[in-house]
């Protein structure tokens, strides 16, 4: 099971990965970069599992002692949790300033944005 | 001690509040803005106060109730305090800078990313939680993306997606990495991790790591992967600049280094490697550009990268940097961090003030002039960038260069060398090109016929020297944001002199001798007091002398020998060649106060009791005669060239100070030296800085500071006597046979007598007097040079003797010449004549310094002669001797030039009203002209104590026979001399006199039997320009610039590099992205060959 | 004081000789060359009738004080050099102040009178002096090379460069001239000497066919006469040094006269023989044929 989640996270973020590189327009490259993300966090869930374990949360079927063993490790997933809110604020900021790009220079190709180099 | 949690607690408190407030009062919300701030910088001092820093302690808090790993935890150390201070004290300041410059934009939102990015920075700094650091990271990450789009340009947009695109990229790796070494540790605090450091110690442990140190390197912007750091510099306003480039990349930087304990030897290489490279090419890339922006946005990666550099490094090496200093490798990047974070912040917030956003070519002059304060902001902001001392970042790259040399780790101090080289070029390029005359084109390397340079416009007047007038003057200044450079300098300032006290004292203080090192430092700030308070020119001046003749008083009678003659040389030379200034009217801010600090800081080379008080001393010397340089009307140019090549040549002295006495020591010792003496083939700056200095300021740089060479060379002669070529090199073959035997000193002869020669001829085909003489000091800095080289009892003495009285007759001249391009406005000299009816005094004074310097008897010149030659046939130099004498022929061909097409020939129509040059120039004339006749007339004056300084080196080859020399060739009586020179000339003259006594008319100007024709015009009959025409074309062909050429050659290397370099740099955003995809790659898999 | 008394006899009476001889020889060498070119020429005592004539006029210019003082320093530097040789050997009269330095000194004595003649003629505002002063220096600093040359493979050779201690170690017979022990430093010496003289093929500096130029294109009257004077002494000291260094000295006068009468009668014979180099071509020359000789004789000396 960890296996195919963490398949499947490789995949999006591979996915991800390849939009972020053909891509020619900004809010496709942000639309990829989310996969990107959500590809990270599934592989975060993906590591964090522990196969036969129970939910951590402490009430008759599960004692305080030896806890430890028995449930599945809730930090990465509150990791997860603080990363996908992090994750939005990014894409949020990100299709603002396309949102502005757009406005100033009535273009969101990527081959416009050159104006900056060397 | 303050919970570093009400740190965080305010700031976001603020951050949430500020709205509210902002909307009773703008005023108010920016107040609270600063008092937040200053809080933030006031907390860890408190800390510094309460921590013990000799033990570094570290105190940690937790909170929640939990300890460290099921809680946040956040560390209070001496390193955290420190690096917070001058973190959020830069962002203070930037504070200041968008409250003081940009009142429209200053808004509420920008106030709150501010904060918001500062928090982030400090829960970087602090915290030791992996994932809290994430957290930490992307809070600043945000306010900063956010504050990149505050100038709302498309370009600030299109900046701020590829700084998201590559942010997320670098999030991406962080939080794989994370979730890894979690998964292997079964912890997220870096203190534990640490302490299990073993789990991580196999392939995948290392690749988690390297996820981790990836991200990082990424936020920090590694060569190549960083095109869309260069874009967002050059996009992004200037404080928001000098917030990415100090307080946000600093304390990523911080995290880095606070995750190095757990990397492994493979990992810091790969680290290394990264940083050096990045470090180097940014450089080369910073060369190449225009905009003044992305040149500091280059710059600033390259710092970063030297600082990732370092780190690695000090953790590679460990040892070597921790025995070197207190604190080790901790202080070095924290001199290196905070001495960057301060300049580069003051130079972008300078870029921001002066609206400069093209550099121009140095050919331009487009540019805006800066003011005094401008001008010394930015000079001192970028010395200290460039490393120069008294500034953290000298100490540092002191510090750096002896442990990398020490740990035999060449090839990172020859990167880290050759980069600061490149960027003490562009940036002071950018320097001159802002504080250069507006009628210098920037390329004078030469003289500059036959227009003269147009007249500079008249200054605007200054604000009055009342108090309050200055009061007003500095509340303008201040309304344009020059608070925050300002205060980025003070702080500066003071730690440079905190760290020089520090390093140079080094808590022993027995007596005032030991304070003598540190009193350029204190000329300076008192100088600069007496600039802001408005004390006259004159009488700072006069000061000056009296200070430099008080120096001499109390120091030098401590001193012996060589060291006492040279002693004599720099100081009392310098305060006599002071004089002259003290014709200048009106106010040269800085001028008195730098050539002081120059005259003392070459005096400090005498009292130099450590390689690294010596070094200190030199570049202090450096820097102190380049802004002396710089003040001349075309010299920008000029004074570039000096300062890339003196600095080069103080970096081999570095690199050279740590080779001990082996050929390589010698040889880049040699090369140090050489450079300051100007010998041929390192000589290219020596004659634009000479003439283009101002008129009566080249003097020193002739006279006095091109023996600084010549001493440090007699210093460590040594070094010199040994063979050049290691023994073993081309073992076996013929080739061995043939080097094995040539001594430094054999090549160091050949090279002084070449540079004689080289120096007088191309001396006489110069137009430009200050060119002649300029060439002129570099020819008799040769025959010192080949003096010393002879290794004997009379070459030792006559090198000496040649620098004594080279300082008389060499000063006498340039002060003279300085009077009368003064009275004439011209430097070219076939645009004089006839102006011995005009300046009687000054036309004697050259009569008498040609003479000298020619060395026809009776004057001193001759003894130089007569010992050169002697020494030289009694080495047996024989072909040296007989170039030695081409050269001091063609010698007298320039200096009769000089003489006749300046004082003889025809007065121009322009000049008959011309006057006798000022009291003030004449003055040191006359003293040289009583120290010539005194030494020619009683030779042994002279000779006696420089026997008696070189008696210790050598075995005794001469004796006395009353005023007699006898060498084991010759013999020389120069009292004789100029009592049979008296009676020839006396008696010829008395016979005119009785003869001519009646019937001698003298005539007009005009009158002279001219081939049936009466001249009218002076122009058309003084015979002056392209006076020894026959040589030219004899033997023009010897005048090819090859040197320049050469040296040309070198820097289009470094160009073509630059440019092609940054053609990675296509602007396209998934361009951008594949450059960090492959750099990630290429890291990894060299990483994993490495294990 | 007496032994200074004497030594100023002995300097005026070295004087004298050196004076009388040189014009004289001047006299007697401008005959020769009028007897090369087809005509009777002067008389031999033409130069003292000249040197009278122009001290006697009635009038005379000057063009300001430094003006006034060239032929001072001219002279003082022809008297200078020649006291600073020892003309005779072992002769009390004729040492001179041979003691107050050694070949060095007179080398860079002879400077002393050209930079002031120079400096003198300077002031006279006429194009010309400067111009023959110009290719007078260019030309005398491109043969300087092979003298120096040559009078460093004799110091090296003798391993003095005492003038006397030259002389004395040359004495014992024509094979221990310099001439023959060192041939290269002498023939090198001697081709600069022809430059020295400035006589054809090096003649250029002076143009004394044409209009004149150089130092003496303004002057008249007592200051051509002192002119006059000094190129009799100048010239004498530079055959008695050409003589010491090359040509084994002189233990009496006599043999110093004819020494040196045959040593100006080369340059003499090359002068008459030859046409004339540009200024550039004379440089050229000098350091051609004649330093590698020179080179060729101090690499000897080296071996």
């Amino acid at each position: 099971m960890t296996h195919i989640v963490l398949a499947l996270g490789f995949l999006l973020v591979c996915i991800g990965f390849w939009g972020l590189m053909t891509r020619k327009e900004v809010f496709r490259l942000i639309i990829s970069f989310s996969l990107l993300d959500t590809g990270v966090h599934v592989i975060m869930v993906g590591i964090g599992y522990v196969r036969t374990g129970t939910a951590p949360i402490f009430d008759e079927a599960l004692a305080v002692a030896g806890a430890v063993g028995k449930v599945v490790d809730p930090v990465p997933s509150a990791l997860v949790l603080t990363a996908i809110v992090i994750g939005l604020a990014v894409t949020a900021l990100m299709l603002s300033f396309a949102i502005r790009l757009h406005a100033s220079r009535g273009s969101l190709a990527v081959d416009d944005m050159k104006e900056l180099k060397w | 001690m303050v919970s570093p949690l009400y740190l965080i607690a305010m700031l976001l408190g603020a951050a949430f509040l500020h709205p509210l407030i902002q909307n009773r009062s703008k005023l108010a919300g920016q107040l609270v803005v600063l008092v937040v701030l200053g809080a933030t910088v006031a907390i860890p001092l408190q800390w510094l106060m309460a921590l013990d820093i000799a033990t570094m302690q570290t105190v940690v808090f937790q909170t929640a109730g939990f300890t460290a790993p099921l809680s946040i935890n956040l560390q209070v150390g001496v390193e955290e305090s420190l690096f917070l201070v001058i973190i959020n004290g830069g962002a203070l300041f930037s504070a200041l800078y968008f409250f003081r410059r940009r009142t429209r934009e200053w808004e509420g939102s920008v106030q709150i990313l501010l904060m918001t990015l500062v928090l982030g920075v400090n829960g970087l700094v602090l915290g030791r939680d992996l994932f809290n650091l994430f957290v930490f990271m992307e809070i600043s990450s945000l306010s900063l993306y956010a504050l990149v789009a505050t100038t709302k340009t498309a370009n600030s947009y299109e900046a701020g997606i590829k700084l998201m695109v590559a942010g997320g990229i670098a999030s991406a790796l962080f939080l794989i990495g994370v979730v890894f070494l979690y998964r292997m540790t079964g912890t997220l605090n870096l203190d534990d991790m640490i302490a299990n450091k073993q789990l991580l110690d196999n392939k995948a442990g290392i690749t988690a790591l390297f996820l981790i140190t990836a991200s990082l390197l990424i936020e920090l912007k590694p060569f190549p992967a960083n095109g869309w750091g260069a874009d967002v510099y050059q996009a992004a306003d200037p404080g928001v600049s000098a917030l990415t480039s100090g307080t946000s990349a600093t304390a990523i930087f911080f995290v880095l280094y606070k995750i190095t304990p757990l990397f492994g030897f493979e990992l810091l290489q790969v680290v290394a490697a990264s940083g050096g490279i990045t470090f180097i090419f940014s450089q080369l890339l910073a060369y190449k550009q225009d905009s003044v922006r992305r040149m500091l946005g280059y710059s600033s990666i390259g710092q970063i990268g030297l600082l990732i550099l370092v780190v690695a490094l000090g953790s590679l090496y460990g040892e070597a940097f921790t025995t070197t200093m207190f604190g080790g490798i901790f202080l070095l990047v924290l001199l290196l961090g905070g001495n960057h974070l301060f300049s580069k912040a003051g130079l972008f917030w300078m870029s921001g003030i002066t609206g400069q956003h093209s550099l121009g070519t140095m050919r331009q002059s487009k540019t805006v002039r800066l003011g005094p304060v401008g001008a010394a902001l930015q000079g001192i902001l970028t010395s200290a960038l460039a490393g120069f001392p008294p500034f953290p970042a000298f100490w540092a790259k002191w510090i750096v260069i002896t442990a990398l040399l020490a740990f035999g780790s060449y090839w990172w101090a020859s990167i880290i060398l050759i980069g600061s080289l490149i960027e003490a070029a562009y940036l002071f390029k950018w320097f001159l090109n802002a504080v250069k005359s507006p009628v210098d084109p920037g390329t004078v390397h030469d003289e500059v016929i036959p227009e003269d340079f147009p007249e500079e416009p008249v200054k605007e007047p200054m604000a009055g020297a009342s108090p309050a007038g200055i009061v007003a003057r500095i509340a303008r200044q201040s309304s344009g944001g020059w608070i925050a450079p300002f205060m980025a300098t003070a702080v500066l300032v003071a730690c440079g002199m905190l760290l020089a006290t520090m390093f140079i004292l080094r808590g022993r203080i027995s007596g005032y001798r030991d304070m003598v090192l540190l009193l350029p430092l204190a000329v300076l700030v008192l100088w600069t007091v007496f600039d802001v308070i408005r004390v006259p020119f004159k009488l700072q001046i006069g000061l000056a002398i009296i200070c430099s003749a008080g120096y001499g008083l109390v120091f030098l009678p401590g001193l012996d020998g060589i060291r006492l003659v040279f002693g004599l040389i720099f100081i009392a030379g310098s305060a006599v060649q002071m004089v002259p200034l003290l014709n200048r009217r009106g106010h040269h801010r800085g001028l008195a106060g730098m050539l002081l600090a120059l005259v003392f800081s070459l005096g400090n080379l005498l009292f130099a009791s450590s390689a690294l008080e010596f070094f200190f001393s030199w570049e202090l010397m450096t820097i102190t005669s380049f802004f002396l340089v710089v003040r001349g009307r075309q010299a920008s140019g000029a004074a570039l060239r000096y300062l890339v090549f003196s600095l080069g040549g103080a970096f081999s002295i570095l690199a050279g100070l740590f080779f001990g006495s082996s050929p390589l020591a010698a040889l880049l010792l040699g090369i140090g030296f050489l450079v300051k003496m100007g010998t041929l083939g390192l000589h290219i700056w020596l004659p634009g800085a000479y003439a283009e200095t101002d008129d009566d300021m080249s003097t020193f740089f002739s006279s006095v500071t091109s023996k600084a060479g010549l001493f440090m060379l007699f210093l460590l002669a040594g070094l010199f006597v040994q063979e050049a070529i290691p023994a073993g090199f081309a073992a076996g073959t013929r080739l061995e046979s043939l080097l094995s035997g040539i001594a430094f000193t054999d090549l160091l002869g050949w090279l002084g007598v070449v540079t004689a020669f080289a120096g007088a001829f191309l001396a006489l085909f110069k137009e430009d007097i200050k060119y002649t003489l300029a060439y002129s000091s570099m020819g008799q800095v040769g025959y010192m040079l080949l003096s010393f080289a002879l290794m004997s009892q009379l070459g030792w003495m006559n090198s000496l003797y040649l620098a004594v009285t080279h300082l008389m007759f060499k000063g006498m001249l340039f002060v003279a010449i300085s009077g009368v391009v003064y009275r004439t406005k011209t430097r070219l000299m076939y645009q004089m004549g006839g102006l011995i009816t005009r300046m009687p005094i000054t036309f004697f004074t050259v009569l008498i310094g040609i003479i000298a310097v020619s060395g026809v008897p009776p004057l001193t010149g001759f003894g130089a002669k007569w010992m050169l030659y002697t020494a030289l046939i009694e080495k047996g130099w024989y072909l040296q001797a007989a170039l030695a004498m081409f050269a001091s022929g063609i010698a007298f061909l320039y200096l009769f030039r000089l003489i006749h097409v300046i004082f003889l020939g025809q007065l121009k129509d322009e000049h008959r009203t011309v006057t006798e040059a000022p009291i003030w120039m004449l003055i040191p004339q006359v003293v040289g002209i009583a120290g010539i006749m005194l030494y020619s007339m009683y030779p042994s004056l002279l000779l006696k104590p420089l026997e008696a300084a070189v008696a210790p080196f050598f075995e005794t080859t001469i004796s006395w026979d009353g005023y007699t020399v006898l060498s084991t060739l010759g013999y020389w009586n120069g009292t004789a001399v100029m009592y049979v020179t008296m009676g020839v000339f006396l008696v010829p003259l008395l016979w005119l006199l009785i003869v001519q006594r009646k019937n001698t008319q003298k005539v007009g100007q005009f009158n002279i039997v001219y081939a049936a024709e009466r001249p009218y015009r002076p122009e058309t009959t003084h015979f002056g320009y392209n006076f020894f025409a026959p040589y030219e074309k004899a033997l023009g062909f010897l005048h090819k610039p090859l040197a320049t050429r050469f040296w040309y050659r070198v820097v289009s290397v470094a160009e073509v590099a630059g440019s092609m370099v940054r053609k990675l740099y296509t602007g396209n955003i998934q361009t951008y992205a594949l450059w960090i995809v492959i750099y990630t790659s290429i890291l990894l898999s060299i990483l994993q060959r490495g294990m | 004081m007496n032994e200074i008394m004497t030594k100023a006899w002995y300097t005026l009476i070295s004087l004298f000789v050196i004076t009388n001889y040189g014009l004289l020889l001047g006299g007697t060498m401008a005959r020769v060359r009028a007897k090369v070119q087809g005509r009777i020429g002067q008389p031999v005592w033409q130069p003292y009738i000249d040197i009278l004539k122009n001290n006697f006029k009635r009038t005379g210019i000057y063009h300001g004080v430094m003006f006034y003082l060239g032929p001072v320093f001219r002279l003082a530097g022809g008297l200078g050099t020649y006291l600073f040789i020892p003309a005779v050997y072992g002769s009390l009269v004729f040492s001179n102040f041979s003691f107050s330095g050694d070949l060095l000194l007179v080398m860079y004595f002879i400077f002393f009178g050209q930079l002031g003649m120079a400096l003198g003629a300077g002031q006279s505002g006429h194009p010309y002096s400067p111009l023959g002063v110009s290719r007078g220096l260019a030309q005398m600093t491109a043969f300087e090379v092979p003298f120096a040359l040559s009078v460093i493979a004799i110091a090296a050779q003798y391993q003095t460069l005492s003038i006397t201690e030259i002389v004395a170690a040359q004495q014992g017979g024509i094979l221990n001239w310099v001439a023959f022990t060192n041939p290269l430093a002498m023939v090198a010496g001697m081709i600069s000497f022809l430059g020295m003289s400035m006589g054809n093929p090096f003649s250029v500096v002076i143009a004394p066919q044409e209009i004149p130029i150089g130092p003496p294109t303004e002057m008249q009257s007592s200051f051509l006469g002192m002119l006059q004077t000094n190129r009799a002494i100048f010239n004498g000291a530079k055959l008695v040094l050409f003589m010491n260094l090359y040509f084994g000295g002189a233990t009496n006068i006599w043999i110093m006269v004819i020494k040196t009468f045959l040593i100006y009668l080369y340059t003499v014979i090359v002068d008459a023989s030859f046409p004339r180099f540009r200024t550039d071509q004379s440089i050229r020359f000098f350091l051609g044929t004649p330093a590698l000789i020179g080179i060729a004789a101090v690499v000897l000396q080296m071996l």
